[in-house]
């Protein structure tokens, strides 16, 4: 049992860029590693610990709130792959009501469960849905939850914008005793230029790349199984990946403050980039296709 | 039964001016330029928002049922209506707001309506509903078919405009969408367009009645039948234009009941030319004059400001140009396009001074101490205010301008208010609320041109 102080870290991206596999992968290297981890997903989906629990459902924080109950953290919550404790935030049907909303008043309510007083984790991770697309998904980031916060993009411009959208709320967020940002997570690294592209990006917007995480078949794989590289593939390539990300994540990590690109600048660089990946020909052919 | 259109808000649809201190004839010219500067309070006092005024509205139709689809707070202005009549609050909490509140919704219809049977129900939508997104229109429909009575939404939420009215306009889109067809129009039945009810209204109703006309009050006071009979009326007429405009146009729009522009009955002559263009319209005979005006130079030439809601005031300037005296300034809650013409019948409308602020204390005093007028005519808080600024002031409301009588009422207190300052009694409550330093400030310090 541990008897320091938790460390909270959000890991924030675009939805479909493999946040929550990320995040399951590095909560499963910590894990495995000997610490006690909590992993919560915000997104109203549920899906972000599904890898750490063999797909089984998860009653979520929310499903308790609209049963109007009194739930305690057995109700809420499903051990997971090496002692992982997981917990879904959840929300409510597409369509309706207020997910933003939602979120904050899951993490509320795990605050007043007193859950980190119970459990006594070493880490907590917060897997949070894609884009800051209200206030409530922002609740991991503000009032000094976590300390600090991690973004997985890819190398496609609309993860990149995702990023840099989430960089924009970190440095509203972070004067004022929000979290900080650790660093980009380059995930899906398959083309010969991401790494470079993600790098440049990072350079630009005044932070760093702290893990690249080549596309892999070795996750898909543990996928389908419902488990993560982690657990699927303990001797993978892939989970040295992963377990590399958990020590830096585990470690005395530095933090800075972002500095976002505004719009005119990010279409710029975006376009520079395309000049130098495909050329100006490429530009002339697909205004002769158009 | 077509659906009423949602009304936009008062800014957008009229150019509704919320905040101003200058004079009348900069604001004509603005307003006449098109869309007026967005003018922001980066202080406010406190001041009735749409979802409040709308609820007014519906706490006087007769026997119709208001359910509050919100937190409870939100129905506060139903506090005070009177005992018995039908309203709920879904009491909306945090569940409801994160997951939804249909279900809340449609078991709260169907408690109102087993307790109370109104022939209709409105389902007010509030702040909550206003960021949760509730689908109100498809549980009332759900709920009217099963009810067997209408079941009408109204989409306000507080924060869209920062001009009170436009809870008129929403009040009256729904509750026009409560007005069932009818066939054939009566010639002899017109519709009196009012929002409060009173002595006032009733003597205008009778001058009217007196012409051999049916006159159909609505929205205030009326019930099922008044609603029923509304779309047979030959034309529709309001006292008061500000709060009726979009009831008139939806009576038109939906019945094709037309509408015949007056300005308000107030005092003898406003109540004679009223009744005499309705008459006209109607092709009926005139009445018989009646010449009850007061002829008193009351005010001689003194300087005085009126503090009412838009068309009342620019009526009341007529009386007060009537019995001698001058106007000095005139401050209303908000003002759009409808009132630029009375805007422009001021005769010194480059001295005349112009403050726009709902329930800006503040702003008034402090406005007040820069003209220093010799008698403020307004609303009670309005005269309150002055009151304690040592000003002599006359509380009026609108239902008491109204006729001839209104006249007289508004004479005696003019009358008396001056007395009591020649004898040297003043209302004057203590010494002023606000410190020298911050009277000295300039009265729109705080009002800022927003930046397009």
């Amino acid at each position: 049992m541990s008897t320091n102080k938790p460390k909270h870290i959000a890991i924030y991206g675009k939805g479909g860029i493999g946040k929550s596999t990320t995040t399951s992968n590095i909560s499963a290297a910590l894990a495995e590693a000997g610490h006690r981890v909590i992993q919560i997903g915000c997104d109203p989906k549920s899906d972000s610990t599904t890898i750490l629990r063999g797909g089984e459902d998860l009653p979520t924080v929310l499903d308790s709130l609209r049963d109007s109950g009194r739930p305690t953290i057995a109700d809420v919550s499903a051990i997971g792959f090496g002692g992982v404790l997981c917990i879904e935030a959840g929300g409510p049907v597409p369509g309706v009501g207020c997910a933003g909303r939602g979120i904050n008043a899951a993490v509320d309510l795990l605050h007043e469960l007193k859950l980190f007083e119970e459990f006594k984790p070493d880490y907590v991770l917060y897997d949070v849905l894609g884009d800051v697309v209200c206030g409530g998904f922002a609740v991991p980031i503000r009032n000094g939850i976590a300390e600090s916060a991690f973004v997985v993009t890819s190398s496609d411009f609309m993860a990149i914008f995702a990023a840099n959208n989430l960089f924009k709320a970190i440095s509203k967020y972070a004067p004022s005793g929000g979290a900080r940002l650790g660093g980009v997570i380059a995930n899906s690294i398959q083309t010969p230029y991401a790494s470079a592209l993600i790098d440049d990006f990072a350079s630009r917007t005044g932070t760093n790349v702290v893990g690249y995480v080549p596309r892999s078949l070795t996750v898909a794989q543990s996928e389908l199984y419902g488990q993560t590289v982690i657990e699927a593939a303990p001797t993978s390539e892939q989970a040295d990946v992963y377990r590399q990300l958990a020590r830096h994540i585990a470690g005395d990590h530095p933090v800075s403050i972002p500095k976002p690109l505004n719009a005119p600048a990010l279409k710029q660089w975006a376009k520079q980039w395309g000049d130098r990946v495909f050329g100006g020909a490429a530009e002339r052919r697909l205004v002769e296709v158009v | 039964m077509e659906k009423a259109l949602q009304p936009p808000t008062r800014e957008r649809r009229l150019n509704g001016v919320s905040a101003y201190l200058g004079d009348v004839a900069s604001l004509i010219a603005e307003l006449e330029a098109g869309p007026p500067a967005s003018r922001i309070r980066t202080f406010s006092q406190v001041a009735s928002d749409d979802v409040s005024i709308a609820l007014r509205v519906l706490a006087d139709v007769e026997g119709l049922g208001i359910v509050v689809h919100g937190a409870r707070g939100c129905a506060g202005a139903l506090v005070r209506s009177r005992p018995g009549r039908p309203w709920a609050v879904t009491n909306l909490d945090q569940r409801d707001t994160i997951l939804g509140a249909d279900g809340n919704l449609a078991r709260t219809l169907r408690r109102l309506y087993q307790r109370h049977h109104p022939w209709g129900i409105v389902v007010v939508a509030t702040p909550v509903v206003a960021i949760n997104n509730d689908d109100i229109q498809a549980v009332a429909q759900e709920l009217s078919d099963e009810l067997g009575i209408p079941v009408v939404e109204l989409r306000t939420d507080g924060f869209r405009s920062r001009i009170g009215a436009t809870g008129y306009d929403i009040a009256s889109a729904a509750l026009a969408s409560l007005v069932p067809p009818q066939h054939g129009r009566r010639r002899d039945l017109i519709n009196l367009l009012a929002f409060e009810r009173g002595p006032g209204l009733t003597a205008v109703a009778q001058q009217l009645a007196g012409l051999g006309l049916e006159v159909n009050l609505v929205p205030a006071g009326a019930g099922q039948e008044a609603f029923a009979k509304a779309a047979q009326a030959v034309l529709s007429v309001a006292v008061f234009q500000d709060e009726s405009d979009v009831l008139r146009r939806e009576l038109d729009r939906l019945h094709r009941v037309p509408f015949l522009h007056l300005r308000p009955p107030i005092g003898a002559l406003g109540a004679r030319r009223f009744v005499e263009a309705v008459a006209e319209a109607t092709e009926r005979p005139l009445p018989i004059r009646i010449d009850d005006r007061v002829s008193a130079d009351l005010l001689e030439e003194r300087r005085v400001v009126i503090a009412l809601p838009p068309s009342q005031a620019l009526a009341v300037v007529e009386l007060v140009v009537q019995f001698g005296g001058r106007i000095a300034g005139i401050s209303v809650d908000w003002i759009d396009s409808l009132h630029v013409e009375g805007l422009k019948a001021l005769t010194n409308a480059a001295t005349v001074a112009l403050h726009v602020g709902a329930g800006q204390a503040f702003e008034l005093v402090n406005w007040l101490g820069k003209i220093e007028p010799d008698l403020l005519i307004g609303t009670p808080a309005a005269a309150a205010t002055a009151a304690r600024a040592r000003i002599a002031a006359v509380a009026i409301e609108g239902d008491d301008l109204l006729g001839a009588a209104g006249e007289t009422k508004l004479a005696t207190r003019i009358g008396r208010a001056l007395a009591a300052r020649q004898n040297g009694f003043t209302a004057g409550l203590g010494t002023s609320a606000y410190r020298a330093g911050w009277l000295k400030r300039s009265p729109d310090w705080h009002i800022k041109r927003e930046v397009r």
